[in-house]
C-alpha cells in the first residue's frame, strides 16, 4: 500500500480540523433542508454533496479508509439525490442525518487516538433502505443555450438545466466583463444576486474584450418572483440575456418523443471480446469527448499566451480554470468509459440455466433453475470469469443439495426441486444468491468431518463459521466424488477465483431445508489505461501517463551525441533505443520496419524507444507476474488486450533506467 | 484421493509425475506469450483464471529437447507456485510407486528420483526446483 496513516498527531491535527469544518458544513446543509423535500433547494443538495465528497477526499489522503468508506456510501446518496434520481423523502433525509452522524462519530474517535476506525456495518445498507427510486422524467423543454456553454456544462449543471427546464422556470445568462483588477469583488457582488434571484446552476468564463478585463458567464434559473431588469440592475456591469422563459406551473409539460422501438434488441448479445453498447453511454461519451476537445483548446490558447512572455495575470488565471475544468471532464470520463464495459448478467444465466438442465438430467434429479434480476449489470471480463465459478455452485447444488425424487417425497417434500438465482447490485458491489430446497448442510458434521481428514489439525480451534471449511483445500474433494461436482476442481478453487476477483463467497444452511451460496462480487475492475505496442509478434503496454508522446520513426529526427543516439525534442536530446534490442528481441522475425517512436517518462527523466507500431490505447485488466518467473525486470506483468492476444505490461521505471544505461554504455564505447 | 497419489503425465516422451497434492488443475490457455529475457526452459507467460502464470516447458527443465509450440498448449496448474508445467498428454491418477526410487541418472535436473516400469521409468519431479533450475 503506498497510502498509510501518517504517524504522530500532525496530520490528525490539520484532517481533525479540516474534517471537523466540514461536517459542520454539512450539518447547516441538512438543517436548511428540513421540510422542502417536495423540491429540496438544490444549491444546499451541492453544497452537501461537495461537503461530504470533500470529507472523502481528504480521510482518503491520510489514510483512514474506514471514513473514507463511509463517506463514498453517504456520496453516492446525495449525488443520487441531486442528480435527481433518487426522491428526497424524508426518511431519505433521516437516512442522510445518520450518515452524518455515523461521520461524526468515526471522526471522533480519530480525535480520542483510534488509528483507524471502521464502522461495524457498511452505511450503505442502512442508507439503501431509505430510497426511493425516481421515476425518470421526461424533460419538458430543451434549451438553447450557446454552444460552448452548452459543451462545457458538467453532468449535475445539464440535470440543473433540465431540472430547470421541466418545473418551467426561466433560465438567464448573465454576461460580466469587469476590470481586472477588481473582478473578484464584482463576481462576487453578481453570484450573490443570481444565488437571491433563484438557484445559480453555474459559473464559466466569457470572453473578455480585451486583456485587462476579465469576462464570466453565470447561468441562472429564476424562481418564479425574480424579475430580469431587476437582477440586471443589481448585477452592475452586466448584459442578462433570457435563454428560456418562465411559465405557469400549471402549464402541461410537452412530452420528450418517446426512443424509437427496436424490435429484438431487447436481449443484449454478447460475444467474448465485443460489447453491444446502449446509444445512451456512446452519446454521454461523446459528449465528453467533445468537452475535452473544447477545454483542451482553452487551455492550449491560454498557455501560448502565458508562455510568450509576458507576465500575463488573466493568461494563468485562464489556464488555471482551464485546468480545473478539464480536470473535471477528464475525473468524468473515466465512469462513463467503464461503464461501457457492463454488460447484463443475463449471459451469463442462460448457460448457467442449460448447465443445470444437462447436469440434473445426468444425474437423474427432478429439479427447476429460476433466475430473478438478470438485467443486473456485471463487468464484462468479470462475466467471463465468473462463469466457472458460478456452474460450480449450481452443480454442487444439484450434485450435494437436491435430493433424489423418491426420497424428497418421502421427506414431504415437493418431488421436484427448486435451485433460485437471485441477482442484484448493492452498492458498488452485484450480489448473487444461489438457493437450493434440497438436504441442507449440518455445520457440526462438516467441523468433524474436517477433524477426521486432517483439514482441521488437533491444535487448531473450531472455525466460527464452520461452512468456511467448505473452501478449504482438501474438503470436497473429499467428499463422495461424482463426475460432475468431484471434477477434481473443488470449492477451494471457486473460493479462491472469486477471492482473484476481488469477491467472496459465504454459506448459510438449514439441514432438511436447504443451502444458500451468496457469492458478492465488485461490479467493476481496476483497469489501467495503457498504450500498446507491438514488436516482432510481441506486444507491450505501457500506462499511459507514463507517455508523452507518440511519433513515426524519421531518420532526421535522431541525432548522434556523444556516440549515442538521440531524439530531438524540442531543444532536448532524449536518448533514443530499440526496444528489441533493449528486451534481446533483435534476433525475431520482422513483419515490417520499425515504424514509431514512443516517448516515455516517469516523472523525472524522459527518454525514447523505437517499436515496429503502436496498436491502440485501452484499458487493461494488468496482472502481475510473480518475482520468481525469471525475465527482463522491464517487464512487471501481462493483460489480455482486445482480440485474445496476451501483452507484456512494461515497467517505466526500469525501461528508462535500461535506455539511459544502453546510452551511457554507447557513449564509452 | 489417499495420501501420496501422483498425477502422471508426458512431456518429451518420456513419463513424469507430480505429487496430486500440489496439482491445482489442467488447462488449455490461449496462448503462451514468450517472455523476454527468461531461460530457455521457461516457455513463455499465460493468463490462466485471470492470473499471469509463468509456463515452464517439463522437458527442456530436465534436459530433454524443448517441446514444439503447438496450437492448443497443455499446463498442469500448481499450489503455491507461480509457475505452470508445460506437458504433452496427461496419464492421470496413479498410487504411490511400488518399487524402490533411485536417484535420477545423470544430467537429468529437478528430479527427486526415477521408478523403474515395464517400459522406460517414471521420473518424480521436484515442482519447486524446476523452475529454479533447469539444468541444461
Amino acid at each position: 500500500m503506498s497510502r498509510r496513516p501518517a504517524s504522530g498527531a500532525s496530520f490528525s491535527k490539520e484532517f481533525l480540523a479540516e474534517a471537523e469544518m466540514l461536517l459542520e458544513e454539512a450539518g447547516t446543509c441538512i438543517d436548511g433542508l428540513d421540510g422542502e423535500s417536495d423540491d429540496p433547494n438544490p444549491a444546499k443538495v451541492n453544497a452537501l454533496f461537495r461537503a461530504v465528497h470533500s470529507l472523502k477526499g481528504v480521510s482518503g489522503m491520510v489514510g483512514l479508509a474506514g471514513i473514507a468508506e463511509a463517506a463514498h456510501d453517504l456520496e453516492t446518496l446525495l449525488d443520487d439525490v441531486r442528480m435527481g434520481r433518487v426522491v428526497p423523502t424524508p426518511a431519505a433525509l433521516a437516512a442522510v442525518r445518520e450518515g452524518l452522524t455515523a461521520l461524526s462519530t468515526l471522526v471522533a474517535r480519530v480525535a480520542a487516538g483510534e488509528e483507524a476506525p471502521v464502522l461495524a456495518e457498511r452505511l450503505r445498507t442502512r442508507l439503501e433502505a431509505a430510497l426511493v427510486t425516481a421515476p425518470v422524467a421526461p424533460v419538458a423543454a430543451v434549451p438553447v443555450l450557446p454552444a460552448d456553454l452548452e459543451a462545457s456544462l458538467s453532468d449535475y449543471e445539464r440535470h440543473r438545466v433540465g431540472e430547470a427546464a421541466r418545473r418551467w422556470k426561466g433560465l438567464v445568462l448573465i454576461d460580466l466583463d469587469l476590470d481586472f483588477d477588481a473582478f473578484d469583488t464584482g463576481l462576487r457582488t453578481a453570484m450573490a444576486e443570481a444565488s437571491a434571484a433563484g438557484e445559480l446552476i453555474g459559473t464559466f468564463p466569457g470572453t473578455a474584450t480585451d486583456p485587462s478585463r476579465m469576462a464570466f458567464r453565470l447561468l441562472v434559473a429564476l424562481s418564479p418572483e425574480a424579475s430580469v431588469p431587476e437582477l440586471q440592475e443589481k448585477c452592475g456591469a452586466c448584459r442578462v440575456s433570457v435563454v428560456l422563459a418562465g411559465a405557469p406551473a400549471a402549464l402541461p409539460s410537452p412530452r420528450a418523443p418517446a426512443p424509437p422501438e427496436t424490435p429484438g434488441e431487447a436481449v443484449p448479445q454478447v460475444a467474448r471480446g465485443v460489447v453491444r453498447v446502449p446509444l445512451e453511454k456512446v452519446a454521454a461519451l461523446v459528449d465528453l469527448a467533445g468537452d475535452l476537445a473544447l477545454t483542451r483548446g482553452a487551455l492550449g490558447r491560454a498557455l501560448r499566451r502565458a508562455l510568450a512572455g509576458a507576465p500575463d495575470r488573466s493568461a494563468r488565471y485562464e489556464a488555471q480554470r482551464a485546468f480545473s475544468q478539464l480536470d473535471r471532464l477528464v475525473s468524468a470520463l473515466g465512469p462513463t468509459a467503464l461503464s461501457l464495459r457492463l454488460v447484463p448478467v443475463e449471459t451469463l444465466t442462460s448457460r448457467l440455466g442449460r448447465a443445470f438442465a444437462r447436469t440434473a438430467a445426468a444425474l437423474g434429479k427432478e429439479a427447476d433453475f429460476d433466475v430473478h434480476g438478470v438485467e443486473t449489470e456485471i463487468d464484462k471480463v468479470l462475466a467471463d470469469e465468473l462463469a466457472d465459478p458460478l456452474l460450480h455452485i449450481v452443480r454442487n447444488a444439484l450434485d450435494h443439495g437436491i435430493e433424489s425424487p423418491d426420497s424428497r417425497v418421502a421427506a414431504g417434500k415437493p418431488r421436484r426441486g427448486r435451485v433460485s438465482m437471485m441477482v442484484a447490485p448493492r452498492g458498488r458491489e452485484v450480489v448473487l444468491t444461489f438457493s437450493d430446497d434440497g438436504r441442507g448442510i449440518d455445520g457440526a458434521s462438516i467441523v468433524r468431518r474436517a477433524r477426521e481428514t486432517g483439514i482441521l489439525s488437533a491444535g487448531e480451534p473450531d472455525p466460527r463459521d464452520a461452512f468456511s471449511l467448505l473452501f478449504r483445500p482438501g474438503f470436497s474433494t473429499a467428499e463422495t466424488v461424482t463426475e460432475f461436482s468431484g471434477r477434481g476442481v473443488g470449492l477451494d478453487v471457486v473460493g479462491e477465483n472469486l477471492a482473484r476477483l476481488g469477491g467472496r463467497v459465504r454459506v448459510r444452511s438449514t439441514p432438511g431445508k436447504g443451502t444458500t451460496f451468496e457469492v458478492l462480487v465488485p461490479m467493476t475492475l481496476v483497469l489501467l489505461e495503457s498504450l500498446v505496442v507491438r514488436v516482432g509478434d510481441l506486444r507491450f503496454a505501457l500506462p499511459v501517463e507514463n507517455v508523452l508522446r507518440t511519433l513515426p520513426s524519421r531518420p532526421e529526427d535522431a541525432l548522434l551525441v556523444d556516440g549515442t543516439f538521440c531524439l530531438r525534442e524540442g531543444d532536448r536530446a532524449l536518448p533514443l533505443a530499440r526496444l528489441d534490442v533493449l528486451l534481446g528481441l533483435a534476433g525475431q522475425a520482422r513483419r515490417a520496419l520499425p515504424e514509431s517512436v514512443v516517448v516515455a517518462e516517469d516523472g523525472e527523466r524522459a527518454a525514447a524507444f523505437v517499436v515496429d507500431s503502436v496498436e491502440g490505447v485501452w484499458d487493461l485488466l494488468v496482472k502481475p507476474l510473480a518475482d520468481s518467473v525469471p525475465r527482463h525486470r522491464e517487464i512487471s506483468g501481462a493483460a489480455e488486450v482486445p482480440g485474445g492476444e496476451v501483452a507484456l505490461v512494461l515497467d517505466s521505471g526500469a525501461l528508462l533506467s535500461r535506455i539511459y544505461a544502453s546510452a551511457a554504455s554507447g557513449r564509452a564505447a | 484421493m489417499s495420501a501420496g497419489d501422483l498425477l502422471a503425465f508426458r512431456a518429451g516422451g518420456e513419463r513424469f509425475a507430480v505429487p496430486l497434492d500440489r496439482v491445482r488443475e489442467a488447462a488449455r490457455p490461449r496462448r503462451i506469450t514468450p517472455l523476454p529475457g527468461a531461460p530457455p526452459w521457461w516457455n513463455g507467460v499465460a493468463l490462466i483464471r485471470g492470473e499471469a502464470l509463468g509456463i515452464v516447458d517439463v522437458a527442456a527443465a530436465v534436459g530433454l529437447p524443448p517441446s514444439p509450440p503447438r496450437s492448443s498448449p497443455l499446463v498442469v496448474v500448481l499450489h503455491g507456485c507461480d509457475h505452470a508445467l508445460l506437458v504433452d498428454a496427461i496419464d492421470g491418477v496413479e498410487p504411490p510407486p511400488a518399487g524402490p526410487v533411485a536417484p535420477p541418472p545423470p544430467g537429468r535436473g529437478a528430479l527427486r528420483g526415477v521408478v523403474a516400469e515395464e517400459s522406460g521409468f517414471l521420473s518424480l519431479l521436484d515442482v519447486d526446483r524446476l523452475g529454479v533450475r533447469g539444468e541444461k
